[in-house]
């Protein structure tokens, strides 16, 4: 049997003129948990439902299980377990029945006391009406629409969006807990590089409906950079603090009057941190890029750029 | 099969309410008219009518007005429909596809292991035991009132031509129902849905009933109205049912082919975001 559990061969899907996802490929490999990264708007959505028969391909191959998405899209469906990017309304519904009714649509029972184990670990009330939950509990619901039934496939779209970092924290474990126990294949969508690094084998970066680079986690540490934000009291001059700061190992710096933008890898921080004990700021913050951000440091839309731009990401990796 | 069970089952939990107060409301009012027919002299409308030949003419459409079944069928039967109507194609835009995709539960739906297929002949299961259910309270009350009213019972309680009539309404029903549907599934919009579907009703029905008033060379085109097929008339006021059978298969012929018109377009549409 062959080891690979999702393939994708110049898979195409165009809305009328508009691009969904043009030419991409991509090989997803029985038990690893890979993270499908990208923008908004890069075709990640597209791709899942495309595979999920859900929507027609343009042009090109998609296949899970080795089996055609479009012409065995039921018998995929049986293996395959998929938390959507939004749930919906199911309006008046508790959560109890709409669990039950979407599991009664598997042809195996879904095992009712590991639903109701999930649900107290992510501490999501059952009894409640679907719409009267906060945007963090509905997306419980979806993490236990995922969670409980035995597939082989889980497909994940932006699973932990809106929910509390404990919860998430919960969610990656419970994730972590299942592909141990099952050996399940996971594939995570995500525009959050930070959250994927957690439990990702792989990454495939999502670009303009292609894919632009597929990463191992090792190779992903080249991406994780940090924004450091520093404010003075007053205009600082651009040449005084480039010669301040160790510009050798920053990614990015921007001056702005009284404010600098820097980007570097988070590797590098602690170098950064140490040499600003010499430098005269009035405030400093650290925070995390988001992909786009990212993107745009690496993969500028003009493809000369583009092509040079990426080396650096793989020697660094 | 259980998938079906199961979609069948849930829709209608949530519709219950809907579905028996509205043919308790529709069903009342059918057991008012029987009642008011016991009230009414049936010779004084008589007499009236034969003073008002133009009335008369225009009321011929709807036969003979001097019996209580010619009057519960002007006043039920010929117009009911309206109400039905609206409130079937409501029904359907709002729990067939259009509902699901604007509150987007589509996409979780339809990850499940369940074919387009099986999916949407649950949703057409669904509406014609709705349809059926509605129309059974609703006649059930009516028949109520008859065998209550002294004029019905005076006049004989003739139970064959009722049920002909809930018969062949509930095949006409499934028409109204099933162009919703494949309405629903060309514009996956509850708004289109019910405009394109209420449109297509008001036309139907004055093809159908008002054919009579057309050029004679343009009268043959009663036979692709379903309205032509729903001669409560014949049924209910004349007991005369020479083309019941007739009516049925071809209403039963339009539903069949919007149902398999329905599952060929849903099966290639894309489920949008």
């Amino acid at each position: 049997m062959s080891d690979i559990v999702i393939s994708c061969q110049n898979l195409t899907k165009y809305y009328g003129k508009s691009r969904g996802i043009e030419n991409l490929n991509l090989e997803i490999l029985k038990g690893e948990v890979f993270g499908f990264l990208g923008p908004n708007g890069a075709g990640k959505t597209t791709t899942i439902r495309t595979l999920l028969g859900l929507i027609h391909k343009t042009s090109g191959q998609a296949s899970v299980f080795g089996l055609d998405s479009e012409l065995n899209s039921v018998e995929i469906r049986k293996r395959v377990a998929y938390l959507p990017g939004e749930l919906g309304e199911f309006e008046g519904k508790s959560v109890r029945r709409i669990l039950k009714y979407l599991f009664g649509l598997y042809d195996s029972n879904v095992k009712w006391p590991r639903v109701k184990e999930l649900a107290s670990i992510l501490r999501l009330p059952l009894d409640r009406k679907m719409n009267h939950l906060s945007k963090g509990n509905k997306q419980k619901v979806g993490v236990v629409l995922a969670l409980a039934p035995d597939t082989e496939l889980l497909i994940l779209d932006e699973p932990t969006s809106g929910l509390d970092p404990l919860i998430t924290m919960d969610v990656y474990k419970l994730l972590s807990e299942k592909q141990a126990e099952s050996g399940c294949t996971i594939l995570l969508s995500s525009h959050l590089l930070g959250e994927v690094e957690k439990v990702a084998d792989r990454v495939g970066i999502i670009r303009g409906g292609s894919i632009a680079e597929v990463a191992t986690l090792q190779q992903l540490k080249g991406l994780a950079l940090k924004r450091v934000e520093l404010l003075f009291d007053s205009h600082i001059d651009d040449t005084t603090l480039r010669t301040q700061l160790p510009t050798d190992i920053i990614e990015e710096l921007t001056i702005e009057d009284s404010r600098a933008y820097l980007l570097v890898n988070r590797e590098n921080l602690r170098k950064l941190l140490k040499s600003l004990s010499e430098v005269k700021f009035s405030n400093l913050d650290i925070s995390s890029p988001d992909l786009e951000e990212i993107f745009l440091k690496y993969y500028s839309n003009d493809s000369t750029i583009y092509q040079e731009d990426k080396t650096p990401i793989s020697e660094g990796l | 099969m259980s998938k079906v069970i199961s979609i069948i089952s849930d829709h209608l939990n949530e519709k219950r309410l809907s579905m028996i107060g509205f043919g308790i409301l529709m069903g009342i009012f059918g057991y008012a008219i029987t009642l008011i027919v016991d009230v009414i002299d049936l010779s004084q409308i008589e007499e009236l009518l034969s003073t008002l030949p133009e009335l008369q003419e225009l009321l011929d459409l709807f036969g003979d007005l001097t019996s209580p079944y010619a009057l519960l069928n002007v006043e039920v039967f010929a117009f009911f429909w309206i109400f039905l109507g609206f409130f079937f194609v409501y029904v359907t835009s709002s729990s067939v596809l259009p509902g699901e995709v604007e509150d987007k539960t589509i996409d979780l739906i339809l990850s499940k292991p369940i074919s387009r297929s099986s999916y949407l002949m649950s949703k057409v299961a669904f509406l014609y035991i709705f349809i059926i259910i509605v129309q059974a309270i609703i006649f059930g009350l009516i028949g109520l009132g008859m065998s209550t009213s002294q004029s019905f019972i005076d006049f004989g309680l003739y139970w064959d031509r009722l049920l002909a009539v809930y018969i062949v309404n509930i095949a006409h029903s499934g028409t109204i129902v099933m162009t919703a549907l494949l309405f629903a599934t060309i514009t996956l919009s509850s708004k289109r849905t019910m405009a394109a579907a209420l449109a297509v009703m008001f036309v139907m029905f004055f093809l159908g009933t008002f054919w009579g008033f057309f050029p004679e060379e343009y009268q043959v085109i009663k036979y692709i109205s379903t309205w032509f097929y729903l001669n409560t008339q014949a049924l209910f006021v004349q007991g005369v049912f020479d083309n019941l059978l007739r009516d049925i298969l071809v209403l039963i012929a339009v539903n069949v082919s919007l149902i398999v018109s329905s599952l060929l377009i849903f099966r290639r549409r894309d489920i949008p975001v």
